[in-house]
């Protein structure tokens, strides 16, 4: 479903990622591990076309992220990091905009983003964006990256500045979107959300792939005597890896 | 790649239609009320420049020949479309990948083509004022030449095609030039784009008063080459006007149907442009310039200064520092080499102060006035040390005092020395660079008060420093000249209320950053407020007396009293505004609209009460003496009302700070009144003062003052 083949990425001298391979099948909830500046973010912009590849290839549904990235993100959801709301809209303005731009019609887009404003957003879904917390703003992009119902969701630290309570909300829509079958790439650097949620999880540190695999493997192979919590196996591959 | 993106018209469409709710949201809903007020002159100032080139063009069309005619429509008009665009090259959505609204657009199934193209085309209706850049001039034009409605359609058309023209040759050059660029020289290529921004919208100015404050001198200038700027491709943007005066609606059709040809065949190449330049480099196009090259701090130097933090931040940032030391010296070097000439250089050492002045005021609007926007993400650590607030803004200040005295005396020495004809042991030329370095340095400090006292940071949507900030800055900034004009009593009275109002402006916006994160903060009135409405009565009250020529002494007056209740009026209404907590709502004027929507009988009765108090006014201006007294009561309602009130509710907490602000206020008072300077005078101040603290009320002042006159 995604398959990620020694893609690199330089800016200028800096190697921001470097010759990371990774394949997640579909249906997968792939967790995407590493400490700040790791290289996280530039992949999850690769993969949606945003930015150009130095080498390497990456590929969602078979098509090539760079040179066919509006085919797509037909099929591809994607939730930023910090996520851009035009702040003078409300949540059903912007997802009635969101679904224009995926080429629904009027009343499609209409009915698609009241559907999902009563799902995200709730009673705040008319008021404009600039009066939403950080949370809400957060599941109001959510709402706009599965507005078209799409097979492949990126998702780029969805839990980051969210309180317990707007974080266990976030990981429970996330846990229903890998129920629901969706192949989910889920970028973050909290431990408990990818034990929970992630079939797999691949841990990245300056731009270098360390370890790729489920979470109790990961914790056999490299955990103190075949034990240990996925934070320990994090911070020793780390630690190994000299960062 | 391009066929799954949507339609470039269907996203026209969506772009239009979501921007203007988007547009009109905020307008309804958000920004305070200056801003609103701000739009709304917006709106009304195009007129304003009809009426300007009507006039102008007026005067063309009589002195000029009819080639001559066209040649001079021909020079204005690529005036206006050159640095239009200019400024979308420079200030293309498109260039710049990183955007967030980009990241936004381009995480869809949209294609930058069809990107660009429906940009180009949506700008027609979005950038309001930019589609129609060249309708104030070709709607003067079309009238002169008596073509009446269809000229007036055609000069629309005309405006609304080259925009489109515009925008989308500007975002394919710039989408070139990025994809020629390296990533480490893209630094330099915004800042050469920002200086020649700053060049074209200078020319034009510069072409533009020429044209409206000497339209017979444009004439002559253009006259020897009438013929050949009439016959050369440049005068293509003006033909089906041309072609309508002479040949009538069918040629002047197929002139506008090669417009709009050469329009798709422009929108065409941009969006072949972006579709070339997608996937080649325009996806790093706005990554943060550190991503792209190393940057070390390259030698410690001594323990960082609030006044150092401030200066390497400044240096570091070179294409900042270039774009603000070059801008204000090209805003006003086109100046001085367009309408206004050489007369800069041979006016002597008063014009050669007004230039260094201006460009040290210009310094200030680029750099010190919008400090807190710059720093609107750190300013919660400034707040967090154990240091005081105003330590730190004093920092802020030094460090910007050197830069924006230096160049205010550098340019009046230079402009001196260029000028020629002066003598060392001239006295003028001394208290003139005096003047210089006071006013400069004051200016910097006006400009962060003024930006502490204007800074909203409790909303990241919106700007720190509003429009309404940045014209009440020049306002206060322009009384300076004064000083730098006039000699005498009036020179020395202007310096002392300029320097007291900075340092009221000071005091205040210190108090007000303070609050500046607090979203429910208060519109209290204070000694700012007080100073800003004296510098308002006083400049009109000087303004009033330099004017018009040819208006007698009695139409003076009676202007000036104009003036006066129009002044003493909104002063009240502004602190009943105040005290309703109506400026905090950011509406000052609403209610007021809603209590005359309200009921049938409070609008007769309102319509009645400014009928009488018109008529009362019209009698009373006729006689000088009642001239005086309307004047003595806008002075009271500034000075004691607004000013003196509010130094006493800042400053009442000992014996001292109360002297303090009453004889401030005082002083501010004695220097702003019309009144001569004398002794009664000042003791006719001190007495009303006095009265106002006693009693907080009004009455006793104004009678007392009203009394001394009459009697």
């Amino acid at each position: 479903m995604i398959e990620i083949l020694a893609l690199s990425k330089h800016y200028g001298s800096k190697v921001a990622l470097d010759a990371l391979s990774i394949t997640v099948q579909g249906g997968e909830v792939m967790g995407f591990l590493g400490p700040n500046g790791s290289g996280k973010t530039t992949t999850i912009r690769l993969l949606m076309g945003l930015l150009r590849p130095t080498s390497g290839l990456a590929k969602i549904l078979g098509k090539d992220c760079h040179t066919e990235s509006v085919a797509l993100k037909r099929h591809v959801g994607y939730l930023p990091d910090e996520p851009f709301l035009y702040p003078y809209l409300s949540g059903l303005e912007f997802l009635e905009l969101v679904a224009g731009l995926h080429g629904f019609s009027g009343p499609d887009a209409r009915r698609r983003a009241h559907d999902l404003a009563e799902r995200f957003i709730g009673p705040e879904a008319p008021r404009f964006c600039m009066t939403y917390s950080h949370g809400t703003k957060k599941r109001v992009a959510l709402a706009a990256a599965l507005i078209h119902d799409p097979q492949v969701l990126i998702l780029d630290e969805p839990t980051n500045g969210l309180d317990p309570m707007a974080a266990k909300q976030m990981k429970e829509l996330v846990s229903q979107l890998a129920r629901d079958g969706k192949t989910v790439f889920l970028s973050t650097h909290l431990l408990e959300t990818t034990e929970r949620l992630c079939h797999r999880v691949a841990i990245i540190s300056s731009g270098r792939l360390l370890a790729v695999d489920e979470p109790a493997n990961l914790q056999r192979l490299h955990g103190t005597d075949g034990v240990g919590s996925l934070e320990d196996v994090f911070l020793k591959l780390l630690a190994a890896a000299g960062t | 790649m391009t066929a799954a993106s949507i339609p470039s018209l269907r996203l026209v469409r969506l772009l239009v239609r979501f921007r203007l709710r988007h547009t009109w949201n905020g307008f309804r809903r958000g920004g305070s009320s200056g801003t609103k007020w701000v739009g709304v002159v917006a709106l009304l100032l195009p007129l304003t420049y009809v009426g300007l080139f009507l006039s102008a063009f007026g005067v063309v069309a009589r002195v000029a020949s009819w080639p001559v005619q066209v040649a001079t429509l021909v020079v204005v008009v690529w005036g206006l479309t050159l640095a239009s665009l200019v400024s979308k090259l420079t200030g293309g959505d498109a260039v710049v990948a990183g955007t967030g609204e980009n990241e936004f657009l381009m995480s869809r199934p949209v294609s930058l083509a069809n990107l660009v193209v429906a940009r180009a085309l949506a700008a027609s209706v979005l950038d309001f004022w930019g589609a129609l850049f060249l309708l104030p001039v070709l709607a003067a034009v079309s009238y002169v030449w008596r073509l009446g409605v269809v000229g007036f359609a055609v000069s629309l058309l005309t405006s609304v095609l080259l925009q489109v023209c515009l925008v989308a040759v500007g975002q394919s050059v710039g989408l070139g030039l990025l994809g020629r660029v390296s990533l480490a020289k893209r630094r330099v290529l915004a800042t050469i784009f920002g200086l020649l921004s700053a060049l074209s919208v200078a020319t034009l100015w510069a072409l533009a008063s020429f044209v409206l404050r000497r339209p017979e001198g444009f004439v002559r200038a253009v006259e020897p080459w009438a013929s050949q700027i009439a016959n050369s491709p440049f005068s293509l943007f003006v033909l089906p006007l041309v072609v309508l005066h002479e040949n009538g609606i069918a040629p002047c059709l197929v002139w506008l149907a090669g417009l709009l040809a050469g329009a798709v065949v422009f929108v065409w190449l941009a969006s072949r442009v972006a579709a070339a330049s997608a996937g080649r480099g325009w996806e790093d196009a706005g990554l943060p310039f550190d991503a792209t090259a190393a940057s070390f701090a390259q030698k410690r130097g001594p323990a960082l200064s609030i006044a150092r933090k401030e200066t390497l931040l400044l240096v570091r940032d070179r294409s900042r520092f270039v774009a603000l030391l070059a801008m204000p010296f090209l805003f006003v070097g086109v100046q001085v080499f367009g309408a206004a000439g050489m007369e800069v250089f041979g006016g002597g050492p008063q014009r050669a102060g007004l230039l260094a002045y201006s460009l040290a005021a210009y310094l200030a609007t680029l750099g010190p006035l919008p400090h807190m926007q710059a720093e609107r993400r750190v300013f919660w650590v400034l707040r967090s040390v154990p240091v005081s607030l105003g330590h730190i803004m004093w920092g802020k200040a030094k460090a910007w005092l050197l830069l924006i005295v230096g160049v205010g005396v550098l340019s009046f020495a230079a402009t001196v020395a260029v000028g020629g004809g002066f003598h060392l042991n001239d006295h003028v030329l001394w208290r003139t660079l005096a003047l210089v370095v006071v006013g400069s340095a004051m200016v910097c400090i006006l400009a962060i008060g003024i930006g502490c006292n204007a800074a909203e940071l409790s909303d990241e949507g919106r700007n720190a420093l509003g429009p309404a900030g940045v014209y009440v800055f020049l306002m206060v900034a322009g009384l300076f000249n004064l000083a730098l004009l006039r000699d005498g009593t009036l020179a020395w009275r202007t310096v002392a209320l300029y320097a007291a109002t900075v340092a009221l402006v000071w005091a205040t916006g210190i108090r007000r950053a303070e609050t500046a994160l607090d979203p429910g903060r208060l519109r209290p009135v204070t000694p700012s407020d007080g100073a800003m409405a004296t510098v308002l009565l006083f400049c009109g009250v000087h303004l009033i007396s330099l004017a018009p020529a040819g208006m007698s002494v009695q139409e003076s007056q009676v202007v000036r009293a104009v003036w006066a209740a129009l002044v003493s009026v909104g002063g009240l209404l502004f602190l009943w505004s105040v005290r309703r907590g109506m400026m905090r709502k950011g509406a000052m004027l609403l209610p007021l609209l809603s209590a005359w929507r309200g009921r049938g009988w409070m609008r007769v009765v309102g319509v009645a009460a400014a009928c009488v108090a018109a008529g009362v006014l019209l009698q009373l201006t006729v006689h000088p003496p009642s001239t005086a007294l309307v004047m003595v009561v806008a002075e009271e309602v500034v000075f004691r009302a607004i000013l003196q009130r509010s130094m006493q509710d800042h400053f009442h907490h000992t014996r001292n700070e109360r002297i303090l602000a009453v004889g401030v206020s005082v002083l501010v008072a004695t220097a702003a009144t019309v009144e001569a300077l004398s002794v009664p005078a000042l003791l006719t101040q001190v007495l009303a003062a006095m009265a106002f603290a006693g009693s907080r009320s009004l009455a006793p002042a104004v009678l007392g003052r009203m009394s001394w006159l009459l009697f």
